[in-house]
């Protein structure tokens, strides 16, 4: 018997492991309308991502008539992927607590962990993503039967997918790491001046190149298993004890839940704020219908905001919204303590911002600022609204979440497949509501409206119930 | 079949475990007591090569544990229930875990009927792992390990969240593994009467070193509770 053999062994049960994982989820034991609820979620994102390729080049097309759809998506979805990379740096991430059952057991502890990477690709937020770019694919194939070079867009944005969420997996924790940062971006910034220049056929050739010297180094160097008993360690670096020491609630909540979602969940909102900011000023200049625009925004708004936050309360375990909303809890603190962190960070994608705006003439950065905007102010009011009315059953224990909501990744792809939708709401040609006039528009604001405006008591109300009866509903 | 050679591990500025040298030696059973953040859970995981040392040398029958993974063929292991996958039965995991020990499917049955004592509150066919008690968790953990039997046992807290009787049974358990398939074994627990009865040397963990060694033979189980 030899490590390889027991390894392929295991390969092969893997499979079999994880299709029983998700057999058994504890999402299918929960009551019918926890189910109903989460599937109607689930069948709206992959509604939004695989439409959303579909019908991204009709918004361009009308947006940008002098430009080809299909450049503008090349160039832009790659920085996208690759500024939600970077931004994935700074907000630390847990590491993957699958791999420890398999530790133990006789199997290659580096090829282990490297299956597991992979396997953390294979997420509910990336998912989204790549129905994106194989349904935009299967477009471009449709519309200009232009097979091999659809296959090649398709092909460089998998691997600059892949491998934005690989690196942001694994190089916060392992210092080895370091060098791949210039190996990763050196390649992607290659693969994105290709791109650019319209050498998409150079770009998908290197691609299988820089995919197998990216396989190649994380198999060689890779360690990062150690690191999930490591969570004593204190952060050494000034910018991580920066991070750690300017929260108020984060630093207990990551303690007790070893969960970095509040950290990441100020970041975005950090980030929507300065970028808010931008977009007033904008809409101060623009011409569209500020009425009309409202109500658009504020029924996705409302729409979004329900789907992202109530998700959270038919979750099977604690998270840290049990935690932070059990808690007195001062909002003045919350956002004072945030604020220079804020500021800071905040200056590097209001830059990248300003580029793509003055540079590329691309609005598109702007109307997508407004949404987050609005996206902030809504969960603001509805963490300032239900704090003070859900008490939690037993704050002294909550284990690791091992569904953890991700909102950072959800953000940005939500970014550019609903920002896509809201312009094409502004142009008057909704995928939904073609050529509506203004009663249209107002009865879609007013659903939003009420969402938003009921959202602190069906909010508080539904936490109630829950509370009182979540052991009940989570039934063995 | 452990040697652990300038052994030192620490967790920023508030832990550290330092080992210049330490033996166990093949068909021993090694007990590992300790205070709380002695060091034992720290130690096990160690020489599991499940945490990276800082400095030092862990071999188990020659394998550098952090350079080589052939010495998992011959060690079983069981720490916590976290090492559990909670998602599958008793049975699934028991099957896997012989699966990859290359145990035939026949002969891990007959091993389970010999234990059927231990595991007869244990519903492996229907009950998930995570549905399981701590209690029955605990003992599938351990069983997943005698049914494969391999040459080196560690465990951590064993008797740890197990009824009287099934303590007792854990106990023979062990003894009768020793003694028909010489095993080695290296147990950390809390539990000194137990500890005593089936170590054959105790080493005693403090502020993470190994402060003394006891054996059966030269020492009774009150000059190991005087330490404490």
């Amino acid at each position: 018997m030899t490590i390889n053999n027991t390894t392929s062994l295991l390969i092969k049960e893997l499979f079999t492991i994880k299709w029983l994982e998700i057999k058994r989820s504890p999402f299918f034991r929960k009551k019918i309308v926890s189910i109903i609820f989460n599937s109607i979620v689930f069948i709206n994102f992959i509604f939004f991502s695989f439409f959303g390729g579909i019908y991204i080049n009709h918004i361009l097309t009308r947006l940008y008539p002098n430009k080809s759809p299909y450049s503008v998506v090349s160039i832009y979805l790659p920085l996208i992927i690759v500024i939600s990379a970077l931004l994935r740096i700074f907000i630390l991430k847990i590491m993957n607590w699958d791999i420890k059952p398999f530790l133990h057991w006789p199997v290659s502890k580096k090829r282990l962990s490297f299956i597991f990477l992979f396997f953390s690709f294979f997420n509910k937020y990336t998912l989204p993503v790549l129905l994106f770019i194989i349904s935009y694919t299967i477009e471009w194939i449709q519309e200009t039967h232009s097979f091999q070079t659809a296959i090649f867009f398709c092909l460089v944005q998998i691997y600059i997918l892949i491998f934005s969420e690989l690196f942001s997996l694994t190089v916060v924790k392992s210092s080895q790491f370091r060098i791949s940062i210039f190996i990763f971006f050196l390649l992607n910034i290659s693969l994105s001046y290709l791109i650019t220049y319209h050498y998409l056929y150079a770009a998908g050739w290197l691609t299988p190149i820089f995919s197998v010297i990216n396989i190649y180094y994380i198999i060689t160097n890779h360690n990062d298993y150690y690191l999930l008993f490591e969570n004593r360690k204190y952060p050494k670096s000034t910018y991580r004890k920066f991070i750690y020491l300017s929260f108020y609630n984060e630093i207990n909540v990551k303690r007790i839940t070893r969960n970095s979602i509040l950290i990441k969940m100020t970041v975005i909102y950090a980030i929507c704020m300065i970028a808010g900011l931008v977009t007033i000023l904008n809409h101060v200049n623009q011409s569209e219908d500020p009425f009309r625009l409202t109500l658009m925004l504020i029924f996705f708004s409302g729409h979004l905001t329900f789907l992202l936050t109530v998700g959270h309360l038919f979750n099977w375990d604690y998270n840290w919204r049990d935690f932070i909303f059990a808690k007195p809890f001062s909002l003045y603190k919350y956002v004072k303590s945030n604020v220079f962190f804020a500021i800071i960070l905040c200056l590097i994608p209001s830059f990248i911002y300003l580029i793509a705006y003055i540079v590329y003439s691309l609005p598109i950065f702007i109307y997508l600022s407004s949404f987050c905007l609005y996206i902030i102010i809504i969960n603001y009011i509805l963490a300032f609204s239900s704090i003070k009315n859900y008490h939690f059953v037993n704050p002294n224990y909550i284990s690791p979440s091992t569904s953890d909501f991700r909102p950072g990744r959800l953000f940005f792809f939500i970014f550019f497949i609903i920002a896509g939708y809201i312009i094409y709401l502004f142009d008057g040609s909704v995928i939904i509501i073609s050529h509506m006039n203004l009663l249209p528009s107002l009865f879609f604001g007013v659903i939003g409206i009420v969402m938003l405006l009921s959202a602190p008591v069906w909010f508080r109300i539904i936490l109630r119930y829950l509370k009182q009866n979540k052991y009940n509903m989570f039934s063995r | 079949m452990i040697r652990i050679q300038n052994l030192s591990k620490s967790y920023g500025d508030f832990f550290q475990l330092s080992i210049p040298e330490l033996i166990i030696p093949d068909r021993k059973i090694v007990g590992v007591v300790g205070n709380n953040g002695a060091g034992k859970t720290t130690l096990l995981r160690c020489i599991l090569d499940l945490v990276k040392v800082d400095n030092g040398s862990i071999f188990i029958n020659d394998f550098k544990v952090n350079k080589n993974d052939q010495w998992k063929i011959i060690t079983g292991s069981y720490l916590d229930e976290s090492f559990l996958i909670d998602h599958l039965t008793a049975f699934e995991y028991f099957r896997i875990s012989a699966e990859l020990y290359k145990v035939p499917v026949n002969i891990m049955q007959e091993r389970l009927n010999s234990y059927s004592n231990f595991i007869s509150s244990l519903d492996m066919q229907h009950t998930l792992i995570r549905d399981l008690s701590s209690g029955n968790k605990k003992k599938t953990g351990l069983v997943s390990n005698f049914i494969v039997q391999p040459s080196l046992f560690i465990f951590d807290e064993p008797f740890a969240g197990l009824d009287p009787s099934s303590r007792n049974r854990l106990k023979s358990i062990l003894k009768t593994l020793r003694e028909k398939e010489n095993m080695t074994m290296l147990i950390s627990s809390h539990d000194l009467d137990y500890i005593y009865e089936i170590c054959d040397e105790i080493l005693v963990l403090q502020n993470g070193a190994v402060s003394q060694t006891l054996n059966q033979k030269e020492h009774n189980l009150e000059d190991l509770k005087k330490i404490f």
